[in-house]
């Protein structure tokens, strides 16, 4: 019978099995792609392609203590330390050929999507330059222009993409497996929706949710992840209520990959987080009468994708949702784009400078300071 | 014929006079607030005192030294190591203004490399940190210093600022803060170092007068650390000894 | 009407702009583009301007509107097609008419002169293209003085005489790569360290010059955005390939001795870009150096690093 644990376990193997330090040299029999997060994985899942995410990477190995060695081997080689430290982590570990759990196996084909911002289609020609691989690159204009025009471009992208992919597998894209495994998204997000709406009143680590939400990345069409999130909703329970004396606050930005919480737990006495931006970001929205409809809604219209007006309705809904008297904001250096959805939250804030791979850019006598005044914000209000 | 090279730095200036392959004096002074007059009157005094000196300068304020020739400083810093050392090397430069890093390789710039518009990578985070501490230049001693586990978590001079501002008030000494602000500059150097892939660096500029310095800095960028002599005047040794 | 643009995408065929140069900004958002950061703080401060229209295409530009949105004043953002996109040219042509729809809206206009302005706009690039090949013989900062002069006027006074100070050529050719050259004292600074200017990528001359002109039959919209889409691809278009096969083929052709890579500090498009663009230059054996300026008036540690370099070629 399956366990938490057990499909866990399952998800994590079936990714890193083709990393160098389980591979044991065998190299994938699919083709292998390397996408930036917000990508339409179910194409390339339809037809038989892998996929690996180098950003998801960059947090292990920000997680293993290692971000610090790659960012400066990536510096050597002329890639910028004010560039966004996802890209100098992983791209140091790749001129190393080491990492955490090795490197993942090479790409035959990158793909970057602008929805999320513009440096990580930069960042995939650097890669591009260093594999020599076709590059990909998808333009979703967001709310750019009107709703019709957008969905055309993309679907002539989408169909652009799956050209290209079943060229490279040798298949033809099968579109009721492609609904099937956007059905599968889509219930996945369903159960993710459900399971993190327990942050608000039951003691569930953000940790937890923060470390979780990686299968929603890297599998979210797999049918184990709407499983395994059922389960671990079911779970939440069984949990002790949050304590009601705790000050409910609301996490704005990144977590800090490089931390063994994810967040700053030891500042955080009498604080709460009961909501957070990055736990919803892949909350997409697969809905649509066919299934290219729904993948246009889903992509073109992620978070970071969005206009300040539709940013701030958002925050507006999940902050309320959440019951946050105050919120805790990431100035992430790696991500302005994030930053400054902050803008209008309405709440006091604490401000905090940092970065969420790169320990060295947080000063946490500073940011106790500014969460203590928060509190004390709060409370005198 | 003689030769003089003036290095007009943002607090000392460096001058340089040779003659017939040697060097004859090297002396420094303050580089004062009215440049212009203070140069000219010194041009005269060495129009005077050595009649057909061939004269060049170089440096931040190098045009306020009008009617002579004017030299890259990197290019001088280059040709002045090798004239005093006879060596090719890389040479790690830490200024009043910015960091530098030059490889050299027969008296020629062979490659450098200038930190980024940043204070905490110059000398002037040291200046205003010993402003605030009320210690002089001279007093400055890293031969005993102590691994003291005070590190600076700013990567910037402003914020820098408060930091030690807040250590003062934590009775933290002098000597803990000084230490921990000269470990930031070179930490500030590291990256620039990183892309010469070089061992073995030579120290000049205003920090490498600090007794104890050539350790201290070995310790924290893991390479070799020598100071050549008279390493404050390498700028203006090349200027003096500059093709003609 | 007074429009502030930022960018070579913008299609000075549908209305007048002013291109944006310099200003001296006090909005200093951290680890943000200076240049991104002057615009914002022109628009908001200057009471002469009444619009901005910006690209899509970096980081620092896609988030202008949350800034400028308190500005009320016209806003107009284009998102910028990467390289070779599927359909990118009949999705920048319905951007183009949207901007005009709005320009209309807003100022109450009526736009019915995009064929002659894209003439006009034929003829002055053509002007410049002639002057941009014999570059090495001209002085690179009275060209770009003047280039950034009639950039900033309406179209119709935007007549390109040609006529740019003599220079001798030097031996030590130099080719320029980077995102608008804001401050052109740094064109001066080039000059001073005795180098020679044979060709440059930026966005208001080497790019601009080797665009297609606009078919004035047919489908206007199209047309233009197949002629803004035809320029040499930005490092914003993410195809680095292809800007980079551009770029060396004309430093092979102009037989160009060093590579100057001036750039905004936190501008993370030229920073990705250098990262590869330097294992090329070092394969070809062209010495490459990188400056960083903060702002749009600021020419950084540009005259040393300069004139280092130019003593070293």
């Amino acid at each position: 019978m399956d366990t938490v644990i057990g499909i866990k376990t399952r998800l994590m193997r079936e990714y890193y099995r083709y990393f160098s330090k389980y591979a044991k040299g065998k190299v994938p029999e699919e083709p292998v792609a390397w996408v930036t997060a917000f990508t339409p994985v179910e194409i390339l899942k339809a037809l038989g392609i892998s996929y690996y995410y180098p950003e998801s990477y960059a947090a292990v190995i920000a997680a293993s203590e290692k971000e610090q060695e790659y960012i400066k081997e990536s510096e050597k080689r002329n890639l910028s330390r004010d560039c966004c430290s996802y890209s100098c982590c992983f791209n140091g570990s790749l001129l190393l050929e080491e990492g955490p759990r090795g490197v993942p196996p090479k790409p035959d084909v990158l793909i970057a999507t602008n929805n999320q911002c513009n440096t990580l289609p930069a960042w995939w020609n650097t890669l591009a330059d260093e594999y020599d691989v076709p590059l990909i690159v998808l333009d979703y204009p967001g709310e750019s222009c009107d709703r019709a025009e957008a969905a055309s471009y993309v679907k002539k992208q989408h169909e652009m993409l799956t050209e290209a992919m079943e060229k490279l597998s040798g298949r033809r894209l099968d579109e009721e497996e492609l609904l099937r495994l956007v059905n599968n998204s889509e219930r996945s997000v369903e159960a993710w929706n459900l399971l993190i709406s327990n942050l608000k009143t039951k003691d569930i680590s953000p940790t937890t949710l923060f470390d979780d939400i990686n299968f929603l990345i890297t599998a979210r069409c797999n049918e184990d992840t709407a499983k395994l999130y059922d389960m671990m909703d079911k779970e939440c329970g069984t949990l002790e209520d949050a304590d009601p004396l705790s000050i409910p606050v609301f996490w704005l930005g990144y977590p800090l990959w490089y931390h063994a919480d994810r967040y700053l737990k030891e500042l955080m006495d009498g604080l709460r987080i009961t909501g957070s931006n990055y736990i919803t970001w892949w909350s997409l929205d697969y809905s649509g009468e066919d299934v290219y409809e729904k993948l246009f809604n889903a992509y073109n219209y992620t978070f970071l994708n969005l206009l300040q007006k539709s940013r701030d309705k958002r925050l507006h809904k999940l902050i309320e949702d959440s019951g946050a008297k105050g919120a805790i904001v990431l100035h992430n250096k790696s991500c302005k784009c994030d930053f400054v959805s902050a803008r209008n939250v309405g709440l006091p804030q604490a401000e905090l400078d940092t970065d969420m791979i790169d320990r060295e850019y947080l000063n946490l006598e500073k940011a106790k300071l500014q969460i203590e005044l928060l509190k004390e914000t709060i409370c005198r209000g | 014929m003689p030769g003089i090279g003036i290095d007009v730095g943002s607090t000392y200036t460096k001058y340089c006079i040779a003659e017939d392959e040697k060097i004859l004096k090297l002396f420094a002074e303050k580089t004062p607030l009215r440049q212009r007059d203070y140069f000219e009157r010194k041009l005269e005094a060495f129009k005077e005192e050595y009649p057909g000196a061939m004269i060049f300068s170089c440096g931040y304020g190098k045009s306020n030294v009008s009617g002579i020739k004017s030299v890259n400083e990197l290019t001088a810093l280059a040709a002045g190591f090798y004239k005093l050392t006879g060596e090719s090397g890389t040479i790690l430069d830490i200024g009043g203004q910015d960091t530098k890093i030059i490889t050299e390789e027969n008296g020629r710039l062979k490659d450098f490399f200038i930190n980024d518009k940043c204070a905490a990578g110059s000398g002037m985070f040291l200046t205003n940190t010993l402003e605030l501490t009320g210690v002089s230049f001279e007093d400055i001693d890293l031969k005993e210093a102590y691994d003291s586990e005070l590190r600076l978590s700013s990567t910037c001079a402003v914020f820098a600022q408060s930091e030690i501002v807040m250590m003062i008030a934590d009775n933290r000494t002098e000597e803990e803060i000084i230490n921990a602000v000269i470990r930031q500059i070179l930490i500030k150097a590291k990256p620039l170092l990183e892309k010469t892939g070089e061992k073995s660096i030579y120290l000049s500029g205003g920090l490498s007068l600090i007794p104890g310095i050539a350790p201290f800095a070995e310790k924290i960028l893991k390479v070799k650390c020598k100071i050549p002599e008279n390493g404050i005047y390498l700028s203006a040794i090349g200027c003096a000894f500059m093709e003609r | 009407m007074k429009i502030l643009s930022m960018s070579g995408f913008i299609p000075e065929h549908i209305s007048d702009t002013i291109r944006f140069t310099q200003y001296g900004g006090d909005r200093n958002i951290s680890n943000y583009c200076g240049y991104a950061s002057d615009f914002i703080s022109r628009v908001m401060a200057d009471d002469t301007i009444d619009g901005a229209v910006y690209p899509k295409s970096c980081d620092s530009t896609r988030i202008l509107t949350s800034y400028l949105s308190e500005c009320n004043k016209f806003l107009f953002q284009f998102g910028i097609p990467p390289y070779n996109v599927s359909g990118a040219k009949e999705h920048l042509a319905c951007e183009i008419k949207a901007y005009k729809e709005a320009v209309e809206a807003h100022y109450g206009v009526r736009i019915d002169d995009i064929k002659e302005r894209a003439e006009f706009i034929n003829k002055r690039n053509e002007a410049l293209r002639k002057t941009y090949e014999e570059l090495d013989s001209l002085s690179y900062s009275d060209y770009m003085e003047k280039l950034h002069e009639m950039l900033e006027k309406p179209l119709a006074m935007q007549e390109w005489s040609g006529d740019i100070r003599k220079r001798e050529k030097t031996g030590k050719r130099v080719y320029v790569v980077g995102s608008f050259l804001s401050d052109t004292r740094l064109a001066k600074i080039i000059e001073d360290a005795s180098l020679t200017v044979a060709g440059d990528d930026l966005p208001e001359s080497g790019r601009l010059v080797y665009s297609e002109p606009v078919e004035t039959e047919g489908d206007i919209y199209l047309n233009i955005a197949g002629s803004i889409l035809s320029m040499r691809p930005s490092p914003t278009q993410v195809s680095f390939k292809k800007t980079m096969d551009h770029d060396f083929e004309s430093i092979r052709k102009k037989d160009v001795r060093g590579i100057i890579f001036l750039t905004q500090k936190y501008c993370e498009p030229y920073d990705y870009l250098y990262s590869v663009f330097s294992k090329e230059a070092d394969k070809a054996g062209i010495p490459a150096v990188q400056i960083k300026v903060n702002g749009t008036e600021d020419t950084g540690k540009a005259a040393l690093a300069l004139e280092a370099f130019a003593d070293m070629i």
